[in-house]
């Protein structure tokens, strides 16, 4: 924290800002800030038509139908979003947007940029599913005043909002492997101007399972997770509108070998057991302030903090990471004319990461090297400035031309980021749009990677950490239109290349025992092409189909291959009925994945994977004031078979639990109860 | 496993079954009430009514007469009584003839129709 308190004053004089310039005026309500409204109650997701970006929204009905415990599983129900284990151990989910990592898309939580750096890996679990009431996939490059961050997209996530939520609701879930959690949320507003909402989540997952029963692993971690969000709204008559949340989260896990105890670890020459410990601490704040000058001006400040610290343990290593982080952010909205619009503003980033990967110097007999193997250090302070013309000739025609500027004081270099689109609406209902910009992300060695700490391998790393760069561009098309009287049918078809300039690649393949790392040198993309459809045959039954192809190739040592745990394809059939009033509701969701490149390994298997079957289904019953919901995950009990390599030699070179390409949990059944006070 | 889920099929068919057995006639304590509702003003306000009706406990059927902004519900007197639907009504945001509407579920009501419940002039000219 020290390092940036200089920072601190400043930003808070500027967050004043807004309140002086509300005392001296006194203006009638021009504009508010851009509220998000959902649509109709009942759509489950839907393209955002009128914007520019493509935009797909999952709403909070949307999220009832599955079981979302958490944010990395509410995403069955689309196919722009790939969700997979990062390795057989930990438990974690990582996404992948247009074949790429989550690393690549920017995670924002209203509008602000959330879950960077370190906390990305975990991040997923650290969002309840219940608390959230939209999350909106844009594809393709982002607007400029976001920074430029986002290469292959934004994901932004919007909790539930205390003027608009109940004022209390609980939910309960229990699955068949007892894990339990517990979301309550509380809404209260004092008057028309102040209202607060206290989010609070608690998971627990008490039993060890290991299903299959080849390995004596558990299946998934023991876990538990306490997470609290408090947030304040005021909204003055003038305009002035204050958003301000806070968020504190604990988790701990025990995963690995069922024998592993917590603090083997550090017993000297008696671990014998694979073990997986993790704990995480972390602290979230933003402040979000913003008022109209006049009837064309519109001031906006984003302030935002948050401090993680991680430790964990993977067998015979382990691995820290602090990070701090500091963001702000002043924009300015100036309506120019009758058609243009004008954005520009001022942002400064301070950030401070730290990892350090040790080994354990009490094991004997262990074939890796002892001592340090890695330390990373990287503290940056980006101070950019930007502008974005809109131009917009009602429904039918829309341009937004973004530019930004920025100095990475980490790598010392001037960073240009240009960022384009466009919306065409020729006809109604149907729409085209085209996007293309440039990225920039400074990777983190290890947390991008976190999967390969469940394996033994080698971890080869010199050099500098390069600064990585990438292009975007792509087109979409929409259409909509009814057979007959609400039997709409919508299509959206779409295609996105990202072609990298520099990257940190991490090379799986040139020994199964080993991981190098270095910077790209030759080609690096992804193309993928996505169709969705969804029709209505029968009133209240909705079908929903999707498909997906990708192609995403990496040079490796000069060889131009496929990137590991990539689908080549996927498809995606939801089916959902519900009864008037939606007092049934019935959900399955069936998603077909196809093969996947694994790089070389110890175990046997290489090559390519087999294509695979996963199915989900839920029942919902809703009644005055709760709802009851039960359902099946895994319908189909596919799994991976032998997912732990060398499982009885823990701390030899042929243990290996990060080539996880399908579920590892078999067939779960859940129910759960949802209760609401408005 | 296997066992585990037919268990559950179980239960979901023996949930079914309850509820469909609950459509039978017109019950024999079944009453008639007719519930002013001043704060109707369009038909985009139908959906929070019929929704809330629905899912209230011991009503029946109900009929929507738009031109004296009332809705004519049937009920079974054993079950509920006439201010209790009301209440009801207005909970979700409906203001009714005895019961202001709860002004957080007002929020939720569509844009057209929020000046009409909070009781102001109406803004769909109604």
């Amino acid at each position: 924290m020290k390092k940036y308190s200089f920072l601190v004053i400043p930003l808070l004089l500027l967050m004043a800002l807004p309140l002086v310039v509300e005392a001296q005026d006194t203006l009638p309500k021009v504009k508010t800030l851009p509220t998000f409204r959902l649509r109709a109650r009942h759509e489950r997701s839907f393209q955002k038509l009128s914007s520019v970006e493509q935009n797909e929204v999952i709403t909070a009905d949307g999220l009832k139908g599955l079981a979302c415990c958490n944010l990395g599983e509410s995403f069955e129900n689309s196919a722009s979003v790939d969700v997979g284990y990062s390795d057989a151990v930990t438990g974690s989910r990582q996404i992948q947007l247009l074949g790429l990592t989550g690393i690549y898309s920017q995670m924002m939580l209203e509008n602000i940029p959330f879950l960077r750096g370190v906390a990305a890996p975990y991040g997923l679990g650290f969002v309840p599913g219940q608390w959230l009431e939209s999350i909106s996939v844009s594809k393709g490059a982002g607007t400029v005043k976001n920074g430029y961050e986002s290469i292959t997209g934004t994901i932004n996530l919007e909790y539930e909002k205390p003027q608009r939520g109940n004022r209390f609701s609980l939910n309960l879930y229990e699955n068949s492997d007892l894990k339990s959690e517990i979301t309550a949320k509380l809404n209260h507003q004092f008057n028309d101007h102040l209202s607060t909402g206290l989010l609070v989540f608690g998971a627990k997952n008490m039993l060890s399972v290991d299903h299959l029963g080849h390995d004596g692993y558990r299946d998934f971690p023991l876990q538990t997770q306490v997470n609290v969000v408090n947030r304040w709204l005021y909204q003055a008559d003038n305009g002035f509108n204050s958003i301000t949340l806070f968020n504190y989260t604990y988790e701990d896990r025990l995963g690995g070998d069922m024998r592993y105890q917590r603090g083997d670890f550090q017993k000297q020459d008696t671990l014998r057991y694979y073990g997986i410990e993790g704990d995480t601490r972390r602290f979230h704040f933003f402040t979000k302030n913003g008022m109209p000058l006049n009837s064309k001006v519109g001031f906006g400040s984003q302030l935002s903090y948050s401090y993680t610290d991680q430790s964990s343990i993977y067998g015979i290593k382990s691995y820290n990471n602090q990070e701090q982080d500091v963001y702000a952010n002043l924009l300015l909205d100036i309506e120019t004319g009758a058609l243009t619009n004008l954005s520009c503003g001022i942002s400064l980033r301070g950030s401070s990461i730290r990892e350090e990967l040790v080994g354990n110097p009490h094991v004997s007999g262990c074939v890796i090297d002892y001592g340090t193997f890695l330390s990373n250090d990287i503290s940056e302070v980006v101070p950019g400035a930007y502008a974005e013309y809109t131009l917009k000739a009602g429904t039918l025609f829309t341009a937004t031309a973004g530019l930004r500027y920025d100095y990475n004081s980490f790598h010392s270099r001037h960073l240009v980021t240009p960022r384009i689109h466009m919306r065409w609406e020729p006809v109604q209902s149907l729409i085209f749009r085209a996007s293309a910009g440039r990225g920039f992300r400074t990777p983190n060695v290890v947390a991008d990677n976190i999967g390969i700490l469940a394996s033994n391998r080698n971890i080869h790393f010199a050099g500098q950490v390069p600064l990585e760069e990438a292009w975007n561009g792509g087109f979409n098309i929409n259409k909509n239109f009814s057979l007959s009287d609400e039997r709409k049918v919508k299509i959206t078809a779409d295609v996105y290349h990202t072609e990298f300039v520099s990257q940190l690649v991490a090379d799986l393949d040139q020994s199964a025992t080993d991981v190098y790392f270095y910077s790209l040198d030759g080609r690096s993309f992804s193309t993928v092409a996505q169709l969705d459809m969804s029709y209505e045959p029968i009133r209240n039954f909705e079908i929903s189909l999707a498909g997906k192809l990708s192609n995403v190739k990496c040079t490796y040592q000069g060889v131009l291959m496929d990137k590991p745990y990539t689908s080549k394809w996927r498809a995606l059939l939801v089916l959902t009925y519900h009864t008037p009033f939606e007092k049934w509701r019935f959900d399955l969701t069936t998603q077909l994945n196809g093969p996947q490149r694994l790089p070389l390994n110890v175990s046997q298997h290489n090559g390519y994977t087999n294509t695979y079957i996963y199915m989900l289904g839920q029942v919902t019953r809703k009644f005055k004031r709760c709802e009851l919901y039960g359902g099946v995950e895994n319908i189909t009990n596919y799994v991976q078979q032998h997912p732990i390599a060398g499982y009885d030699q823990p701390f030899s070179q042929v243990f290996d639990a990060s080539v996880v390409y399908a579920p590892l949990m078999g067939r779960l059944f859940y129910l759960g109860f949802r209760y609401n006070v408005r | 496993m296997m066992k585990r889920f037919l268990l559950f099929l179980a239960i979901m068919a023996t949930l079914c079954g309850t509820i469909s057995a609950q459509n039978k006639k017109l019950p024999a304590d079944a009453k008639t009430a007719q519930i002013n509702i001043p704060g109707w003003c369009c038909n985009s306000l139908n959906p929070t009514i019929e929704n809330t009706l629905a899912y209230e406990r011991g009503v029946v059927s109900w009929t929507l007469d738009k031109e004296h902004k009332r809705v004519n519900v049937v009920y079974r007197s054993k079950k509920t009584n006439p201010d209790r639907i009301e209440k009801s009504l207005s909970d979700n945001g409906v203001r009714t003839e005895h019961y202001a509407a709860n002004p957080r579920a007002i929020k939720d009501l569509p844009k057209c129709c929020q000046p009409a419940n909070r009781g102001e002039q109406s803004s769909c000219g109604h």
